[in-house]
């Protein structure tokens, strides 16, 4: 504690220096930090509440194909079901065809939806009015604000993969996890479309997590040698699918945050080096005075790694910061994208690390400083 | 007769530089009393810096022996070593070597910071030490707000302040005015006559020799009488 002063000063020593050495630290967290929270959402966003009850329906050729209306009842006697909802992805253009103005769209079943969906929460009044008028649509909480929606409004869409503008009335907002979404209803389109009688997904809820192994084979088998085969994933596979069409892109993500991490060590052992290069004679004086190898040493790295750690935190508190405040969703891919306390901790580690790093060599070099070649440089 | 601090027998030292092998100090055998005002000189290279280097424990001798207060220093391994020079050490340097982002009153400190002391006892010598050269009043003054005179007298308290046997000083009146080093030179001498201090002065000058109680002259590495001091009488003594 007695020497915190000495090392407070030493970081002040050339301020300039000092702040440009933390922005490079805090840069390389901040982009860590952010790289990690793409992964970390993306795991959170395959993984919603209330999935491990759920399993969903596809053609098992591919999401575009579709499978006929008139399944949702035949899956619905497979024992261990408890009710069946179909869902098709709309993908509409809202205002204009801009990234920003992405958001899931989905046409449902209003009456079954809850059903399978328990999780949303949404106060009875509106559900009842969303439920009982055709054109009613239900926007998630999240989204609602990003466009600051109220109940009332008219939420006009331009159809992209089908033939239809839906003219929506917004009835309800429910809060509860992926509240970045939109429903409204199967009938108004199915209608629109001349009821062509297909559906994209079912969305199936379990009597119980248990029994989604044999639930799943069930419905797979049953449609095997129909025109329209299917596959059975659980909420997170399928989730998780979306990711992995993405490639090895964890991989990538944190590939790109090595060598980040890795070029800033390096600028930063430099800046260090020269720190402690310039004191050679000071460091020597101290070594006189009878300040040990391994104190020095110490001071040194506790240097470094203080410069680091102040760069970690203006990093990683200011990803955490900076997301939140601007509640970013990187145009609806990563939807409630969040900075962790976890990946803010890793974020800190990363810049003790690059501290203890970059401060390695100098430390080492004070720590084995001949005193009287220190000085002699000034002599 | 004055007991016997520093003994030096028969010690020699050699720097390599690639495969040469450069001598500095051949044989030098030297005993200094304590309470002894000794000025080293020469001319550059004769080895009076190394010699004050040997007896500071700085620097290792290539054979021989360095015994102060009864200990042979040369045979202390490192950490040892710097313990002994905290303890036994006070260091004067030509150019100061003020640490810049410390204070006056932070730099005096600094020695003290590897003592047990309280921060209150602490405080307590640093002002102790200031007041002795005359500095009280610039406790909160950064090395570059103070003159090339003050700057030694922090320099100085900072080499008092644990109060040590010996004091070592390597030209500190080479970078100053003789006015400055003039007060200087009263100061080590006071340090010396009212504090007890022992103090081995390496100078080029004879002006600030004269302030010494003897001088002894190296050339080439070797005294100029092997064990000897010679007694220079002086307007200061």
């Amino acid at each position: 504690m007695k020497y915190l002063r000495l090392i407070i000063k030493n970081i002040g020593r050339n301020k300039r220096r000092t702040v440009l050495t933390v922005l490079s630290v805090s840069v390389s967290v901040f982009l860590l930090a952010t790289m990690r929270s793409v992964i970390t959402t993306l795991d959170s966003n395959s993984k919603p509440s209330g999935a491990e009850l759920r399993v969903i329906v596809r053609r098992n050729t591919s999401l575009v194909d579709a499978m006929p209306e008139s399944y949702g009842d035949k899956i619905a006697q497979i024992p261990g079901v408890r009710v069946v909802t179909p869902a098709n992805w709309f993908g509409g253009i809202y205002k204009e065809d801009r990234p920003q103005n992405f958001f899931a769209q989905f046409y449902v079943d209003a009456k079954t939806i809850f059903d399978v969906q328990s999780e949303y929460q949404v106060p009875d009044s509106e559900k009842a009015a969303f439920q009982q008028e055709r054109t009613a649509a239900m926007a998630g909480r999240a989204l609602a604000d990003k466009y600051h929606w109220k109940v009332g409004d008219v939420i006009e869409l331009k159809g992209a993969i089908y033939p239809v503008n839906p003219r929506l009335t917004l009835r309800a907002i429910y809060t509860g996890p992926q509240d970045n979404a939109l429903f409204f209803h199967r009938e108004y389109v199915e209608e629109a479309m001349g009821r062509p009688g297909t559906v994209g997904t079912y969305r199936v809820r379990l009597d119980s997590p248990e029994s989604a192994p044999n639930v799943m084979e069930a419905i797979d088998r049953m449609f095997a040698n129909s025109p329209a085969p299917t596959k059975t994933e659980t909420e997170a596979a399928f989730q998780a699918s979306f990711v992995s069409m993405l490639g090895n892109v964890k991989g990538l993500i944190m590939g790109i945050g090595i060598v980040v991490v890795f070029t800033i060590s390096l600028i930063a052992a430099n800046t260090m080096a020269m720190s402690a290069r310039e004191r050679f004679t000071e460091l020597a004086v101290m070594k006189a005075l009878g300040f040990r190898p391994g104190l020095l040493l110490t001071l040194v790295l506790t240097e470094a790694i203080a410069i680091s750690l102040i760069g970690g935190l203006v990093g990683a508190l200011g990803a955490k910061f900076l997301y939140k405040v601007t509640k970013v969703d990187f145009f609806g891919f990563l939807q409630n994208f969040d900075v962790t306390t976890s990946t803010v901790i890793v974020g800190l580690v990363v810049s003790a690390l690059i501290g203890l790093f970059s401060g390695g060599v100098p430390a080492i070099n004070a720590a084995r400083i001949k005193i009287v070649d220190g000085l002699r440089r000034v002599a | 007769m004055a007991e016997t601090l520093i003994e030096l027998a028969r010690v020699t030292k050699h720097y390599k530089r690639d495969a040469i092998e450069i001598p500095v100090l051949d044989e030098v055998t030297l005993d200094i009393a304590r309470g002894e005002f000794l000025a080293l000189m020469g001319p550059s290279g004769s080895g009076k810096t190394t010699l004050l280097n040997l007896i500071a424990g700085i620097d290792r001798p290539s054979s021989g022996k360095v015994v102060v207060e009864n200990k042979d220093i040369a045979r202390l391994n490192e950490k040892e070593l710097a313990r002994w020079r905290a303890r036994h050490v006070g260091f004067i340097f030509q150019l100061y070597n003020l640490i810049p982002v410390l204070n006056a009153f932070e730099n005096v400190e600094l020695p003290l910071l590897l003592t047990s002391l309280s921060k209150k006892k602490r405080r307590d010598h640093v002002m102790t030490a200031l007041s002795v050269v005359g500095l009280e009043e610039r406790v909160n003054h950064y090395p570059r707000q103070l003159s090339g005179g003050q700057e030694q007298r922090v320099a100085i308290a900072r080499a008092i302040v644990t109060d040590p046997t010996l004091l070592v000083a390597d030209e500190p009146t080479g970078d100053l005015d003789a006015k400055s080093a003039d007060e200087i030179l009263d100061l080590m001498k006071r340090l010396n006559e009212e504090f007890d201090k022992t103090i081995i002065m390496v100078t080029h000058d004879p002006h600030a020799a004269g302030y010494a109680h003897s001088v002894l002259h190296l050339e080439k590495g070797v005294l100029s009488k092997t064990g000897g001091v010679y007694e220079v009488p002086t307007a200061h003594n």
